[in-house]
Order: structure tokens, then C-alpha cells, then sequence
């Protein structure tokens, strides 16, 4: 019974037609139901022992059990009932509506597939109404159905559509209870699914076929339908799914909250990896910044460590230096190859005015760390000269070995240029005081013997004074030489001792009095020593050029003067300085320098012949210098260094002169020490001034004095030329490229603009390059056993520079950047007649 | 570039250690190998100007990226 209820309608179908043979709708009725029948007693009869058919049986005489008591489930029992309860009585239509496959299609169409909750209570209700005429409405729906397929299908469609139709209006009150009781029944899982779910089973209910949602025919009305009623529907709905959706969706907050937390814990630690990595960045940002910011400084700093480079490299000629200024004679011929290393000499004179400045601004230590030998020795050579002077002899002859050494005049002076500026702002009003006075004392000094003296006193007293009258002898090429030599002439004396004061006051040392004698003019040049920081480097070095040539010729002339006599000195002094105008400058601060020069000279060994008379010119110079120096001293301090480092050679030039005449030792050592600073190696050039002014101690000094400018240019027109040829590559002047050539590719490469100031740099950075492709080239040819440079050593040189590689060959970088004429004879160009120009060697 | 850089030549005899003979292409060669360091320098240098916000190329400019870009072009 009950087990037959379960059974659904396709199970009996499939049953019956396993069972029943399949038969033509019409012709074969009558025989067929007949013959069904038949067949089916005689199947029964025929088989009546096998169990299926046993079930069979039994499964048919329950279903009509069943008809009798339901109606849906019974509808397609009752069909199939029907089927076998009229099958007899009615032939035709029976016999094409009994046949099992018709019959069961009909209840397949015709019936709802079953749907949990509305149909038990629609179905029920539906039960009871069709109950009554379960019989007659099944019959006839059965009876339709089994009378024609089509007929049947829409009678049992219409039959249906009319009970759904009637369906409708108690389904469609029931379907809003049927689906709250859904919502409520089920949980609020999905509201829109149930929404969906509702409306389809709305739908589905109000429809005729009353399908679940699952059936297509079904969903498409029911989805317009559903469409339509959603929104209504969606409303009422939603107050109370928002219920559950709402506990839902809290209980789903909540996991998702506690998820969060976790991811936000995690993005914590992410952020603060993050924020770990920004840090990072910006780290380098800063550091960046930091190189940025620098960067202002950058090129002070790399002006520093040039200059400590510089002197670093040339400690050795450095002390070297030193162990010339003992010599006084050594000094004067240094004084000859400073002048022809005057270029070197700028960049010394540059660094030593700096070093000046840096001494004189309590910075000795500084100097000190550079040249510790040179202190050492200018300590013990300084009796008179604190310690500034000595330091500044001792830098001087440092910076001047450093200079000569360096090939980069420019760039060492730009950069001691740029040290001076940044070192002393103060240094420079200072230095520019000690630069005049330097500049007065160094021409004084040439003009007199005593001037000499204060020359070595001034030697000593700026080496700092000396930078700045490196600085200032540019400026004070014209006008101080005439002030210098007015002030020189009277101040001869006065500038050893002003030289000193100078000193003094700069480096605090004893070399003021000396200064003091050249600080008189120094003042000049240090007005034009501040001028001359804010130019450039080309200009200073330039004119420091000049301004050390000169003031070797001064210091020679000078020392040779200082022979003959002090007067006398003074005389040719200013003589020379007035051809030497720029010398005066330097020769002011070698003045100065001289001075203190001579304080070390005279703790050096000196020539004897010049000993002698240098101790007398010492001791009248110093005399007659202190005040002089203390006049000049104000001058000097105002001076810069770098007229320390001129009045230094021009003080080494004096000094020999001195030495030769009247100064002592010291003046010579200052000399020295002066021509050390600026030029290569200051101290040959002050012995080979001394020795010249030794050599012809009355007559030719006389002689030479008088045609001060002559004979001053004379001297140091064949000087050059010894230091010269001593000098190679560095010391010429000439640049390796035109400059013109240089500068216009330069800028056409660079394509923004270009100061001027770059080219030096250029040409010194050019000549390093140069210096290495020769090399390399030399040693490819080598290499290969040749003596020539062929190209393909210069192709091989272009590879491993990077230039060339798998990527570019040779031949594209021919054709970018080469003439046509070049490139025609590096690459053959084939023309007519097969000929390719050029010849292809091979 | 558009002018021959005038007594190449004679600098690189002059400045190499032994006696060498240049041959004509490679003097031409070497021309490319200036004007292939001078592109270098000049776009390092500008490189270096940009980065101070400087439209002009001065000389610490170039003085700062000399030291690299000669250890660079070093064979």
C-alpha cells in the first residue's frame, strides 16, 4: 500500500512498459487492447510465476487500491486503474488512452511533479474536490488524454490549467502562507534564493502545471511572473528575511570581522614592513639629499682633498722643498724654475694662500697634519717666526712643491680657490690686508737689501700671506707695483718688520714684522686678493703665473741688490718691481715670507758667502723690518695666504738675494720656502736665484739692477727656459687639444651651456686621458710585436672600453661620429667596376 | 668634430713611453676614441649639473664626474 503510494508514476510507466508491448495508437487498438489484454493474461497466465510479474500484479491491484482512496497520487494510479478498469469497457479510446505509454504521458503532463510542502496541503485539497470525481474528472482527463495525444495533452493541459486556473486563487492566498511558512519553516539561509524560490513557487503553484522551479516550462512564466511580482513580493519578504539575513549576516560580520582582524593584524605588520621599506627608501632619499646638499659642499671638500692630495702626493717633493729652503742658494734657482713652473707655482700659491689663510686663522694644525716634516724643520729653523711663519715658509715650500708637481694648475688653483674662499671670509679681509702688505713688502724688499730681509721675513711671516698674495698679485699687478714700489723703497725696512707684525697678526706668529714690510702694499692686494678669490681659477692661476715669474726676477734682483747694499737694494728694488708689477705682488708677500725665510735660513745651513752677509742683512734687515713689519703686519694679516705663498718665492728670490748680499740663512730658507709653495721646486729655483745673485755679487747685480726691467726680464726669460726643459709635459702650458677644438665639442656633446670655466678642467682631464690611451695603445702594439699603432689596436682598445661590444660595432661608431674622409679610409666603400676604395690589404 | 683636432698625432708619440708610429686610420680611431670620452664626459657632466638644478655646465661639475668617467674609459 503504502510502498505503492511511494511509487511514482514513472516507476509504473516504466514498469508497464517493460511489460507492454508498444503499439500504434490507433489501428492496432482494438486488436492490440484486445491483444493486450490478451497478451497480458497470457502473459500473466504465460509468466504468471515470475516474480517481476508477480509484483507487477500486484503493483497494479494496489494502485487501484489506491485510485479508490487518493486522488494526485492516485490520479496516475487511477489512470493506469482506469486504464485497466475500462479498459475492457471502452475500446477505442481506452485502447489509445490505455495504453500504458499514452496513459502515463497523459499523467506526466498532467500531473505536477511533486513539491514538498504545497503540494501535501494543495494536493490534499485538491485531493478532496477531485476526490469526489476522482473517477469522472480522471476518467475524463484520463479518457481525454487517452482519446487523443494531442487532445488529450491539451484537454489534460486545459483540465489542469482549469484546476490550476481554480488552483490559483486559494493557491495564491496559500502560496503567500505557503511561502512564509517556507521562510519560516526554513531558515533564512538565502533570502533570495528562497525569494527566487518563493516566487517560482508561487508561480509554479499559480501556474496550471504548478512545476517546481527546476522546470523549464515553468521557470519562464513563472520568471516573468516572478519578475513581476518580485518587487511585491521582495518586500514582503524582505522585513522578515532581513531578519535572518540580518542574524546571518551578523554571524557573518562577525567571522568576517574576526577575519579582518587578523588580515589588519597582518596588513600591521605589512604596513610596517611597508613603512620599514619606505624608510629604506627614504633613506637613500636622504642620503641622496644628504649628497645633494653636499654637493655645495662637495667641491669644497673636493677642493680640500685635492689640495690634501696634492700634498699628500707631494710630500715627498715637499720635503724636498724643505731640504731647499735650508739652501738659500737652492732657493734662488728654485725661484728660476718656479717662475717656469709658474703655472704649478698658481696652484701652490693658490693652496699655500689657503693654507695661509688656514694658518693664520689659528688653522695650523691643518697645515701642520699636511706637511708634518716641514713643520718640523720650520719649527726648528724659526727662531724669530712663531710658528705660523715657519708653517707657512714650510707650506709655502710644501704648496710649492705640490704645485709643480700637479699638472693641474687650473684645477688646483680653482680649487684652492675655491678652499680660500670658503676657508676665510674673515681670512680674506686679513689676507687681503697681509696680501698689500705682502705685495709692498715683497717690492720693497727687492728694492732694498733690507727689503730683502724683510722679504725673508715677510717669506716667513706669510705663508699664509702669500696665498693671499697669490690671490692679490693678479689684481695688484699695476697698481701696487707702483704703490709698492713707492711704499717699498721707504717701507723696505719696514716691511721686513711690518712683514712680521703681519704675520703675526695673521697667524699669529712672529712673521708679522716680517709681513709688516710687505703688508704695507699688502693692503693693496688684499683688496685685490678678495677680488681675486671670487674669480676664477684661470685668472689667478694666470697671473699667479706672471706674479711668481716676476717675483723670482724681483727676488733675484733683489737679492742681487741686497748685495751691493741695503740702499741700494731699494733702489733696484723698486726698479724692478716697476717692470714687475705683478711680481710685486708676490715679491710683497715673498717679502713677508722672506722674512720669515730668513729665520729659517738661518737655522739652516746656508752658503757661507751668503751666510755672512745675510746675517748682517738679517740683523740690519730685522732691525730696520721690525717696524717696517709691524707697519706691515696689519697689511699682512689682512692679507690672504696665497700672497704668503708669492711673497714666499718672492721672498726666496730676495732671500738669495739677501743671502747673497746681506740676509742670513733664514731669508734664504724663506725663500725657499716662498719659491717652494707656488712652483714645483721652489727651492732650486731660490738657489739657482741665489746663485745667480751670488755669482756676481757687485758688478752684475749693479749692472743688472739698473736695467731693473731688463735684466729682470732678462733673467727670467732664460730661468723659464732651464725650468722648462727640467719640466716635462706637466709644466708646459699647452694644452694637449686646442682649446677651441675642445670647447666646441664639449658643448656640442653637451647641448646646454657651458661656463667657461670648464675648460682647464678639460684640458687637464684631456691630458690624463691621453696619457692612458697612449699607454694602452703602446702596449697593444707591443703586444702584438709592432711598432706601429694600427687600428685594430685602437679598435681593441674602444672594446674594452665598453664602447664597442657584440651589440654596436665598430663601424656604427665610425659612421656617428667621424668626417667622411676619416671614415672612408676606415671603412672601403665599394664603387663602380669593382673597386673599393680604400685598397683592402691583404 | 667638423675640424681636425690638430697635432693628435704628436701628442700621443709625445706621451707614449717608447717610439711608436701611428698609422693614419688609426689616427683617425683615436679621434673616435675623444669624441667618444668627450660625449661621455660632457653627458655625465650634464648629468651631474641637472642634478644641483643647474641649467650650465661648470666646472666642479665636470670635475666630479672626471674621476669616474676616466676610470671608465681605462683599457
Amino acid at each position: 500500500m503504502d510502498s505503492t503510494e511511494d511509487l511514482t508514476p514513472r516507476i509504473l510507466l516504466k514498469q508497464i512498459l517493460i511489460t507492454e508491448p508498444p503499439r500504434t495508437p490507433v489501428g492496432s487498438s482494438e486488436p492490440q487492447a484486445a491483444g493486450s489484454s490478451e497478451p497480458r493474461r497470457s502473459r500473466r497466465d504465460a509468466e504468471p510465476k515470475t516474480p517481476q510479474n508477480i509484483l507487477r500484479r500486484s503493483l497494479r491491484n494496489k494502485i487501484q487500491e489506491n485510485i479508490t482512496r487518493k486522488s494526485l497520487p492516485l490520479k496516475r494510479r487511477t489512470a493506469s486503474a482506469v486504464l485497466r478498469q475500462q479498459a475492457p469497457s471502452s475500446s477505442m479510446m481506452f485502447d489509445d488512452g490505455e495504453t500504458p505509454r499514452h496513459l502515463l504521458r497523459n499523467i506526466l503532463q498532467t500531473e505536477p511533479v511533486k513539491s514538498p510542502v504545497v503540494h501535501d496541503k494543495v494536493a490534499p485539497a485538491e485531493l478532496q474536490p477531485p476526490s469526489e470525481d476522482n473517477t469522472v474528472t480522471r476518467s475524463r482527463s484520463s479518457f481525454e488524454l487517452s482519446g487523443l495525444d494531442l487532445p488529450d495533452v491539451t484537454m489534460g493541459n486545459i483540465a489542469s490549467a482549469a484546476k490550476g486556473l481554480s488552483r490559483k486563487r486559494p493557491r495564491q492566498s496559500l502560496n503567500v502562507t505557503a511561502f512564509e511558512k517556507r521562510l519560516k519553516g526554513e531558515n533564512a539561509a538565502e533570502e533570495e534564493p528562497e525569494n527566487s524560490i518563493g516566487d517560482h513557487s508561487s508561480l509554479s503553484l499559480s501556474s496550471s502545471s504548478s512545476l517546481s522551479l527546476k522546470t523549464p516550462f515553468v521557470d519562464v512564466h513563472t520568471e516573468k511572473r516572478g519578475l513581476q511580482r518580485r518587487v511585491s513580493r521582495r518586500r514582503k519578504i524582505t522585513e522578515e528575511e532581513f531578519c535572518a539575513a540580518r542574524s546571518k549576516q551578523q554571524m557573518g560580520d562577525v567571522s568576517r570581522e574576526a577575519l579582518q582582524g587578523r588580515e589588519v593584524g597582518g596588513e600591521d605588520t605589512n604596513l610596517a614592513g611597508i613603512t620599514l621599506g619606505l624608510s629604506k627608501l627614504s633613506e637613500p632619499d636622504v642620503t641622496v639629499d644628504i649628497v645633494n646638499c653636499q654637493t655645495a659642499l662637495y667641491d669644497q671638500h673636493d677642493a680640500l682633498t685635492s689640495n690634501f692630495s696634492i700634498t699628500a702626493t707631494q710630500d715627498k717633493p715637499a720635503v724636498m722643498a724643505t731640504q731647499l729652503q735650508r739652501d738659500i742658494q737652492e732657493e734662488e734657482e728654485h725661484r728660476d724654475e718656479e717662475r717656469q713652473k709658474s703655472a704649478e707655482e698658481e696652484e701652490e700659491v693658490v693652496t699655500n694662500m689657503e693654507e695661509d689663510e688656514g694658518k693664520e686663522n689659528v688653522d695650523k694644525t691643518r697645515d701642520v697634519s699636511l706637511k708634518p716634516e716641514e713643520k718640523d724643520d720650520a719649527v726648528g729653523f724659526q727662531t724669530f717666526d712663531l710658528d705660523d711663519g715657519a708653517e707657512a715658509a714650510v707650506d709655502s715650500q710644501s704648496e710649492d712643491v705640490e704645485g709643480g708637481s700637479e699638472e693641474e694648475e687650473a684645477a688646483v688653483g680653482s680649487q684652492a680657490e675655491d678652499e680660500g674662499v670658503e676657508q676665510s671670509p674673515t681670512e680674506e679681509e686679513t689676507a687681503a690686508d697681509s696680501q698689500s702688505e705682502d705685495v709692498e713688502g715683497g717690492s720693497e724688499e727687492e728694492e732694498a737689501a733690507v727689503g730683502s730681509q724683510a722679504e725673508d721675513e715677510g717669506v716667513e711671516q706669510s705663508p699664509t700671506e702669500e696665498e693671499a698674495a697669490a690671490d692679490s698679485q693678479s689684481e695688484e699687478e699695476a697698481a701696487v707695483s707702483p704703490q709698492a714700489e713707492d711704499e717699498g723703497v721707504e717701507d723696505s725696512p719696514e716691511d721686513a718688520a711690518a712683514a712680521s707684525p703681519s704675520e703675526e697678526e695673521e697667524a699669529a706668529a712672529g712673521s708679522q714684522p716680517e709681513d709688516e714690510g710687505g703688508s704695507v702694499v699688502g693692503v693693496n692686494q688684499l683688496q685685490r686678493d678678495d677680488e681675486e678669490k671670487s674669480d676664477g681659477a684661470d685668472r689667478q692661476t694666470d697671473q699667479d703665473y706672471n706674479d711668481e715669474e716676476r717675483n723670482q726676477e724681483e727676488e733675484r734682483h733683489i737679492s742681487r741688490r741686497a748685495f751691493r747694499s741695503e740702499g741700494g737694494l731699494i733702489l733696484p728694488v723698486v726698479k724692478a718691481t716697476e717692470g714687475l708689477s705683478l711680481i710685486k705682488s708676490k715679491s710683497y708677500s715673498a717679502l713677508g715670507l722672506n722674512t720669515s725665510l730668513e729665520r729659517i735660513q738661518n737655522q739652516t745651513g746656508k752658503p757661507d758667502w751668503a751666510k755672512p752677509s745675510l746675517q748682517h742683512l738679517d740683523e740690519d734687515s730685522w732691525d730696520v723690518n721690525d717696524p717696517a713689519d709691524r707697519k706691515n703686519a696689519s697689511f699682512h694679516l689682512l692679507r690672504v695666504s696665497h700672497d704668503a705663498e708669492v711673497s714666499r718665492q718672492q721672498e726666496d728670490v730676495e732671500a738669495a738675494a739677501e743671502e747673497a748680499g746681506e740676509q742670513e740663512e733664514e731669508s734664504d730658507e724663506e725663500e725657499d720656502d716662498n719659491e717652494d709653495f707656488p712652483g714645483k721646486t721652489p727651492a732650486f729655483v731660490r738657489e739657482k736665484i741665489k746663485f745667480f745673485t751670488s755669482s756676481p755679487p757687485a758688478s752684475p747685480s749693479v749692472s743688472k739692477n739698473l736695467p731693473a726691467s731688463s735684466a729682470s726680464e732678462a733673467l727670467p726669460a732664460v730661468k723659464p727656459k732651464q725650468a722648462r726643459r727640467r719640466q716635462t709635459g706637466l709644466s708646459r702650458r699647452e694644452t694637449v687639444l686646442p682649446k677651441t677644438y675642445l670647447t666646441s665639442v664639449f658643448k656640442h656633446f653637451a647641448k646646454t651651456k657651458v661656463s667657461a670655466d670648464v675648460f682647464p678642467v678639460l684640458n687637464e682631464i684631456m691630458d690624463e686621458f691621453f696619457d692612458r690611451v697612449a699607454e694602452d695603445l703602446e702596449t697593444y702594439a707591443a703586444h702584438a710585436k709592432r711598432k706601429t699603432i694600427e687600428v685594430e689596436d685602437v679598435e681593441l682598445l674602444l672594446r674594452r672600453q665598453g664602447f664597442v661590444n657584440d651589440k654596436v660595432p665598430v663601424e656604427v661608431l665610425i659612421e656617428k661620429y667621424l668626417r667622411l674622409d676619416q671614415r672612408k679610409i676606415l671603412i672601403p666603400i665599394a664603387t663602380s667596376g669593382n673597386v673599393v676604395i680604400p685598397k683592402i690589404r691583404k | 668634430m667638423l675640424k681636425k683636432p690638430s697635432k693628435l698625432k704628436s701628442t700621443i708619440r709625445s706621451k707614449a713611453k717608447g717610439k711608436v708610429n701611428i698609422a693614419a686610420g688609426s689616427e683617425a680611431m683615436i679621434e673616435l676614441l675623444t669624441l667618444l670620452f668627450l660625449n661621455r664626459l660632457a653627458e655625465e657632466a650634464k648629468a651631474k649639473a641637472l642634478e644641483e638644478k643647474s641649467a650650465t655646465i661648470r666646472a666642479h661639475h665636470v670635475k666630479a664626474v672626471a674621476k669616474v668617467v676616466l676610470r671608465k674609459a681605462r683599457g
